[in-house]
Parts: structure tokens; sequence; C-alpha cells
């Protein structure tokens, strides 16, 4: 049996937010796949577990005026069987197809996912590539940061006393746009991942115009772009040699913790470039 | 404590359960369906998979109270008493059972599997197992037991 802790499960999102309000120590729970292990370990008796799969607002994939809402309840599972992710925003779609297990996915959460900010979250990367904003509901109502301010640090949120993650907003890209999601990891069925790229292509049939976004997993504290190498790889046609001088600059410009759990550093700098050529090349830019 | 009602193999059953039981701990302490085992505890070995509203689901990560007016399957509640499904004849031709402790919930996933989509094709049933470990038999025998009921599907559809 878990540790002991109590259970509320309030019928909606003003009330959830009066509850983390009403309680010193409170843990939200969604899907529970990273919140168990964690309630396993390290619970009291005074915690209070607050359930929010009853509120509806935070459910649902919808295409709005100029974003893509996806609530933070929504699962892994939905992700990967949504047409409009699949076709505008292939790399949520990548993550989706690695995370955990079936039965994991049909549990886990988005909004899970990125909460906890752990440095090889599937989403980290594919939302910074894609821009995308959050919205948070707290006691003073709504507001909306960009995704690397929410995720501030390794294992940080911004998010206050009261407030609970609403929905991501995805901006809607009108143009022609791919996108790809790769990883390292240890063992080929279930695992996390040792080191996460995502590269956004904007308008990838035009090389004088296109753009490109590459963000990094489990490199730095939080997910990490390298805007100059951004800058080189974009509006133009991109040749290996370009290519190699890329990959050089990525690895230097990343400090991998020491410590890291799942590969050492040098295999990291090592394969960073890598899975970003790979991508690359599997959008048909390179 | 907190009450509870769930249907469990068709029957609905009503219980006094603390926050932090978890659905595997209703399961096998008070409904007395040990069928679904206990491996890691932790969501990553499969032995304890059920159906809830028709979804395979780590049972070990879910709370007893968050399944307060569900749907759930276990193993005991695919066939009759005294009968076999037919998922679970398929094991015994293909000799994909040794020593039986993921067997439960390998079962219950190719049960959903097949359930959600009886024209699976290969890369679906990879993916419908790829988070259940089985460290006797290799796996290839636990395939071909899907690959036939994958077959037994086709045929009894001609």
């Amino acid at each position: 049996m878990l540790n002991s802790f109590d259970y509320l499960c309030p019928k909606n999102t003003e009330e959830a937010i009066q509850m983390l309000l009403d309680n010193q120590d409170a843990e939200i729970l969604a899907g529970g796949t990273d919140l168990f292990p964690e309630l396993r370990e390290k619970s009291t008796p005074d915690k209070v577990v607050i359930d929010i799969k009853k509120c509806a607002d935070l459910q649902g994939i919808e295409e709005q005026d100029d974003s893509l809402s996806i609530g933070a309840l929504t699962t892994i599972r939905e992700i990967q069987q949504s047409n409009i992710i699949k076709e505008k925003y292939r790399a949520l779609r990548d993550g989706a197809d690695v995370f955990g297990c079936l039965e994991i996915r049909n549990r886990a959460t988005i909004g899970g996912n990125i909460v906890h900010a752990s440095p090889g979250a599937e989403y980290g990367t594919p939302l910074f590539a894609f821009k995308a904003k959050v919205e948070i509901s707290g006691p003073n109502g709504s507001r909306v940061i960009p995704i690397d301010r929410f995720w501030y640090d390794l294992g940080k949120v911004e998010l206050k006393k009261g407030e609970i993650l609403k929905r991501i907003l995805l901006p809607k890209i009108d143009t022609q746009v791919s996108s790809g999601y790769l990883r390292l990891n240890r063992v080929k069925g279930m695992d996390l991942a040792s080191l996460g790229v995502s590269v956004v292509v904007i308008d990838p049939g035009q090389a004088d115009k296109r753009e490109i976004r590459v963000a990094l997993a489990a490199v730095q504290r939080t997910p990490y772009r390298n805007r100059e190498v951004e800058e080189l790889l974009s509006h133009k046609e991109i040749d290996q040699n370009l290519i190699e001088q890329v990959k050089i600059k990525l690895a230097a410009s990343i400090a991998p913790r020491e410590f890291s759990l799942r590969a050492k550093p040098p295999y990291k700098k090592a394969m960073v470039g890598t899975l970003m050529e790979k991508i690359l090349k599997s959008l048909k830019v390179l | 404590m907190h009450k509870i009602t769930i249907r469990v193999n068709g029957k609905p059953c009503s219980l006094s359960i603390p926050a932090q039981m978890t659905l595997l701990e209703v399961l096998r302490e008070e409904l007395n369906l040990t069928g679904t085992k206990e491996g890691c505890g932790n969501g990553e070995c499969g032995a304890c998979t059920v159906i809830m509203d028709g979804q395979a689901v780590r049972s070990c990560l879910i709370l007893g109270v968050e399944a307060n007016g569900r749907e759930i399957t276990t193993i005991e509640g695919i066939a009759e008493p005294g009968e076999l499904h037919p998922i679970q004849q398929a094991f015994i031709d293909e000799d994909a059972v040794q020593c039986g402790f993921c067997t439960p919930g390998f079962i219950m996933a190719i049960k959903a599997a097949v359930d959600n989509n009886p024209a699976l094709n290969d890369k679906q049933m990879m993916e419908a197992l790829g988070g259940h470990l089985c460290r006797c038999t290799g796996y290839e025998t636990i395939f071909k037991a899907f690959r036939r009921v994958r077959e037994n599907i086709v045929k009894q559809k001609e």
C-alpha cells in the first residue's frame, strides 16, 4: 500500500484551486504515472491528493482562431490519435509514439509530463520548438506565459500557491510546417529519454524562407534552444559541410550534468548533432 | 475511508476503502481476485494490467477511489468459470506460459488490443505488448499466441 494521504476530488477547477489554497501539503493527481512512485516513497498522513480529472475545462484538444489548445488533462494516447497533431505538430506525435508504453499512454497526461520539469520529459522540446504557451488558472483568474518561462529550472515550474496548469496553446501555423522528435534510450522498449531532440521547420519547401528551430532535452537544466545554430540552419540550402559545423557548435554549447542518470556527457555531446541531422534528413531539408 | 462503487467483471461492488489503496489492492485484497499480479508495483512490468472502461491500464498506478464508477475487467472475468477465453486457449496451444506470473497481464493487454481493433498489424501488436515483461518465455511464443488469436478472428469473420 502507498503511504497514507487524504483524497479529494473537486468537481471543477474553481473547487480545485480552493482546495489547493486550503491545504498546506497538496499534490495534484492527473494520470498518476509520475505521482505514484513519489507517493510510494515520500508521503505523509498530512498530504492531500487532489484528483483533478473531473475538471472539464482542463480536457480535450480544440482548434481555435489563433492556436491549438491542448487541455492539461489530455492523455498521451489522445495526442497519439489526434489528426491535427499528426498533420501540423508531428513532433508531438513522435513523442507520444515512444512515450512509456500503451497502458501508460492511456493514463499519462501532457500536463503531468511538463509540470514535473524532468530533464528528459518527452514534451519539453517539441513544445519549446513550436513556441507553445501555457495558460495557468489560479485564485486571481488566468494568465498565459511562454513554455520556457513556465519551465524555468530543473524540476521547477512557475506555479504559485493555488495555481493549476490549465492548457497548452500551440500557435496556429498557416504555412507549411514539418517537424520531428527523436530520442536516445538505453533499451528499445519502455524507457525514459537519455537525450531528446525536436526540430521544427516552418516553410520546409522554400530554402530561402524557411525557419528551422532545434530544441534539446536532457542536456541542460531545462529544455534548450541554441539560437545561433538555428540562425545558421535557417533561410538557406543546407549541405553536409554546414551540418558538420553546426554539430560541433551544438556539442560545444551544451553542458550535460556529470551525474546524468542515463548517459554520460561525452556521449550526449556526440549524439545530439547526430539526432538533429537524422531528423533534418527525415524531413527532407538535408 | 471512502465509499466507492465499481463494476468488476460485470458485478457491481460497493466498498469502503482508504485513499491510499490502489486498484490492484482493491482487486486482490478486498475482492479476492488474485489473478491480477503485482510485479514491480511501479507501472513498469505490466503484470497488474486490467481493462478499465475498455482500455488496458496498470492497476498499480490507479487508486481504488479513482476507479469509482468505472467498469473493470480482470483475468477472472474474460470467460465463464471452468471455461477458457480464446486468448487463454491460444496461450496453451502455443506454450506461451512458463512460470505464469506475467500471463494475466499479457492476456488482458491482448484482449484490450483486439477488442479495440480486431485487425491489428504486427506493429500494433508490438505496441500493445511493449510495456510487458516476461522473464521466462523470450516472448516468441507469446507473439505466436497473439498471432493465433488474430488469425482466429479473421477465420471467424469468413
